[in-house]
């Protein structure tokens, strides 16, 4: 299985290597790993509001939750390092660190703009 | 007397002992535990007074709008024989658990997403339920028995490890298949070790592999499984 020739080629570089990521973490089945990523492409649209609406609300316990889930996801997706980018969304949230949790949101919701596209595309 | 909820304006003695209910009385009502209804009480979630005696009592149209939010109907009143051993008894009686029934809990809307792919492919007949969050999940628990139970660790509200020390107060878990899905790594898990003893876990890189053959022995039948449907 290889990426569609319609991603998006910057999530193509993002990504670690799908053919192994679909090997190892969907059993060898890409239609199930595509219909995953749309999924979360779409899902992304709205992650992206709410960590918008969690840092203007100063909610740092909502930042963690949506960071947590979407290191989970990216990391699924095979997007590790935006994946290690969420991670740290995520502790440094927990932390109560304010201004550099939403600096570090900052840079995830500008990486993961980049990604969406080439994530939904079948 | 102790406030423990946002019902400012309320003076017990006002109303009525039926527009109230016992603690244990609204966790049967709801499908929960004790312990469940008790931090929904402190959380504010439920209106409710504490007795000079220190027992809670919550107000049952708080209960009602709480079960009408989450779209079951009106508490019915407990009779006032049936003891908590009783009632326990009867509620396990009548609900036996839904054999192709799967309630999953978590608040990952990606993960609800990629669960949802893999049991309409592979258990096309099971019925899949989701709830975002812990005190949610208690409750849809306690409506549908399900065959299978899915919980994430990490979750809004009280944590999987909590709930599931929660649900195994209820006679009826013991006939439910618990597993629990989490992106937590081992060393991460250990505080919430108490609940995973005898519990399969499935680290979340591994859901797509793991998970069909944790449940195929649960919602397939013998021949089709052996089949390796």
């Amino acid at each position: 299985m290889t990426l569609s020739p319609r991603r998006d080629r910057e999530a193509a570089e993002l990504l670690a290597d799908p053919a192994t990521v679909i090997a190892q973490r969907f059993g060898g089945d890409a239609a199930l790993y595509d219909a995953f990523a749309a999924a979360c492409a779409e899902q992304f649209v709205h992650d992206l509001a709410a960590g918008q609406a969690a840092c203007e609300a100063g909610d740092l316990p909502e930042l963690t939750r949506l960071a947590h889930n979407l290191k989970s996801a990216l990391t699924m997706l095979g997007h590790e390092s935006v994946g290690v980018l969420a991670g740290r969304v995520e502790a440094q949230a927990g932390a109560g660190q304010t201004p550099a949790a939403f600096e570090s949101w900052r840079a995830l919701a500008a990486v993961l703009q980049r990604l969406k596209p080439g994530i939904a595309a079948p | 007397m102790e406030r423990m909820s946002s019902l400012d304006a309320l003076n017990p003695p006002a109303l009525p002992s039926d527009d109230f209910t016992t603690t244990f009385e609204t966790a049967r009502l709801l499908g929960m535990s004790v312990r469940a209804v008790q931090q929904m009480v402190d959380r504010g979630d439920l209106e409710a007074w504490k007795t000079p005696g220190g027992h809670r009592r919550i107000v049952r149209a708080s209960v009602d709008r709480w079960r009408n939010s989450r779209g079951a109907g009106p508490a019915a009143p407990l009779s006032a024989t049936v003891s908590a051993d009783d009632a326990a008894a009867l509620h396990h009686a009548d609900r036996a658990p839904h054999a192709q029934r799967v309630l999953l809990i978590d608040d990952s809307i990606h993960f609800q997403k990629l669960v949802s792919l893999l049991m309409r492919q592979r258990f096309p007949d099971a019925e899949l339920h989701v709830a975002d969050d812990g005190i949610s999940g208690l409750a849809l628990y306690g409506r549908l028995q399900p065959q299978v139970l899915i919980v994430d660790i990490l979750l809004p509200g009280i944590d999987g490890a909590t709930l599931i020390t929660s649900l195994r107060s209820h006679p009826q878990f013991a006939r439910s298949h618990l597993v629990v899905v989490t992106s937590l790594d081992a060393a991460q898990r250990a505080p919430y070790a108490f609940a995973l003893e005898q519990v399969p876990v499935i680290h979340k890189p591994d859901l797509v592999t793991e998970l069909p053959r944790q449940l195929t022995p649960w919602l397939l039948p013998e021949s089709a499984a052996t089949d390796g449907r």
